[in-house]
């Protein structure tokens, strides 16, 4: 298995909404790389046949609307304006595509 | 009258009968929680005097105060998970089990610290400073629920409520010389924790005793509509059965792994044979039991808390709540909030998670982890038709010196590998003490049981512990 490479890194770094300094891209590389050359043992794992021992059950909830009071949440907005929370616009940059 | 020793049992007794009010019980602990906090490091925040003291309510637990990890929501409080990123979230509710352990009267002492967002597995990754273990000042408490563990260990408060998703109440209960109990996936309620890994958080008591903690779990436990993954069981009595005998002809199956493998400290090998002599004197059938999947147990766990934190914890990015990196751009924002705010241990995390997740990688790693998953759930099945318990140490080192976990962070996860096959299957296991190694720091090793038999561990557990005498030895310089 391709082991991971810095640009994989940042690009994983990215949709984790994360950006790294190259000395942090060094150190997490270098821990990524341990972590998932010991992961890759489950590839090797002979899966066995058995099929789920669990079955999933869904635990539904009457669909009742609950009208609930929006200011604790409001205020501990960082931005706020009325019962808006403000956060910042999309600026559109010439980003490289992900 | 109460001394650091005091349990709730025994506290209990003293408010019924007059003999102490429920102000002079919290205001000792709360005395000696603010001194003492300021070496051990083990609460984030100890809440004012005057408000617990007005808060005191009736009721089993009336009274009894107690410290809840920081990434349990406690209304009107700040819940940050030891986390930057919520230094300023206050929870405008009370997690369920908060609520429960409220309405039997129970007060909180403040916010435990942890390490962030339950990630790691020493008390050392908290955005508020390392926490200690009260038992040598140089050594971790264990994690994540440092701080609960920290605090109970060193009799500042007589319970504490902790979260485990891999080993975090068990381990720090193991290194602390404390009871710690991972339930059946469901039995507690996760309304009002931050979610980490979903599929198996669970909250945990942390207690000195065995039947202190069987209290505080009875109190926490029931069904909560607010949780969808709950079980639908009634709320119920742990005490019950505490008769202080091995249920008859009792077959303990120990897992062969924890003798045989070169990862283990030799001094907790040597105790949880002792341990093992112990149950064979008590009346219990000893069987040695292989499970060969086991030692997948870490990958699996690996690869599915990091995709599953990666979700989870994408709704940390400023725009709502907590701190925010101002920018010009929406995108930027979170990305420089993020990176300013949250821990390196949880960042690794993230991305490793978004990783196992991505198409090309998803069926490799994560795919695989689930059917791993499932064979190791059915080991265990298999393993207790012949067997009622399983026994193994908790944490497979000594509790180890602080700095070293950041050192080398893939021996710190090594150190889970027994306490995560059963919490990545859902399955019930409580930690107690069984020694003390040459330097004096504690060993616990565990029973692992079926789902649902927290009564049935709780009873055996019990029988151990009144057996010996670990749990009544407090850390030197906390026991007065």
């Amino acid at each position: 298995m391709a082991k991971l490479n810095r640009s994989e890194l940042l690009k994983f770094a990215d949709l984790t909404s994360i950006k790294l300094s190259d000395q942090e891209a060094d150190k997490l590389l270098a821990d990524l790389d341990q972590l998932l050359c010991y992961t890759d043992e489950l590839l090797a794992v002979k899966l066995g046949n058995q099929g789920k021992t669990v079955r999933n059950i869904n635990t539904l909830r009457e669909d009742v609307a609950i009208s609930s009071n929006a200011q604790p949440l409001l205020a501990q907005a960082p931005e706020k304006e009325q019962n808006y929370f403000v956060v910042p616009k999309i600026v559109d940059h010439d980003k490289e595509p992900v | 009258m109460i001394t650091p020793r005091t349990t709730i049992q025994e506290l209990q007794q003293l408010i019924a009968n007059g003999s102490i009010s429920p102000q002079e019980v919290v205001s000792y602990y709360h005395d000696r929680l603010s001194t003492h906090n300021k070496t051990l490091n083990c609460a984030v925040e100890v809440f004012d005097k005057n408000a617990v003291t007005q808060a005191i309510g009736t009721g089993p637990l009336g009274g009894i105060p107690g410290l809840i990890k920081d990434n349990i929501c406690q209304k009107d409080e700040i819940t940050s998970a030891a986390s930057n990123i919520l230094k300023t979230y206050r929870a405008p509710y009370d997690a369920t089990i908060v609520d429960r352990l409220k309405t039997a009267g129970a007060i909180s002492l403040g916010r435990g610290n942890m390490d962030e967002f339950a990630m790691g597995s020493s008390g050392e990754y908290s955005a508020y400073g390392i926490t200690h273990n009260p038992w040598s000042m140089k050594h971790a408490p264990g994690g994540s629920s440092s701080g609960p563990a920290s605090a109970v260990a060193a009799g500042l408060v007589p319970w504490g409520i902790g979260t485990e998703t891999g080993g975090s109440v068990r381990q720090p209960a193991s290194f602390c010389n404390l009871v710690g109990l991972y339930p059946t996936y469901g039995r507690f309620s996760r309304y009002g924790l931050l979610a980490f890994c979903s599929s198996t958080d669970q909250p945990g008591p942390l207690t000195k005793t065995v039947y202190d903690n069987a209290i505080i779990a009875s109190c926490m436990s029931g069904q909560d509509a607010h949780d969808a993954s709950s079980i639908s069981e009634a709320p119920q009595d742990f005490t019950a059965n505490l008769s202080g005998k091995l249920p008859e002809g009792l077959r303990v199956g120990v897992i062969k792994d924890a003798l045989e493998s070169d990862g283990v400290d030799e001094q907790v090998k040597e105790h949880f044979k002792k341990a093992i002599v112990s149950l064979e004197k008590m009346g219990a059938t000893i069987e040695y039991v292989s499970l060969p999947n086991l030692k997948y147990g870490n990958s699996v766990y690996f690869v599915l808390s990091r995709a599953e934190a990666a979700s989870n914890l994408s709704r940390y990015d400023g725009s709502l709540y907590g701190s925010r990196t101002n920018s010009d751009d929406l995108v930027d924002m979170y990305i420089s909030t993020r990176h300013d705010n949250l821990g390196t241990e949880v960042q690794r995390r993230l991305v490793m998670g978004n990783y196992v997740l991505s198409a090309g990688h998803r069926n490799a790693y994560y795919g695989r982890a689930q059917h791993v998953r499932d064979m190791i759930r059915q080991e265990y099945a298999d393993a207790f038709k012949s067997v009622d318990v399983l026994i193994s140490p908790t944490a497979s080192t000594l509790p180890f010196e602080l700095g070293n976990a950041k050192k080398d962070p893939l021996a710190m996860y090594m150190g889970d590998y027994f306490t995560v096959p059963n919490c990545i299957t859902g399955l019930p296991g409580i930690s107690l003490p069984c020694g003390f190694s040459k330097e004096n720091l504690p060993i616990g090793f565990q029973f692992l049981g079926p789902r649902l038999s927290e009564d049935m561990l709780y009873q055996v557990a019990y029988a151990f512990e009144q057996a010996h005498d670990y749990h009544t030895r407090m850390p030197e310089g906390f026991a007065e």
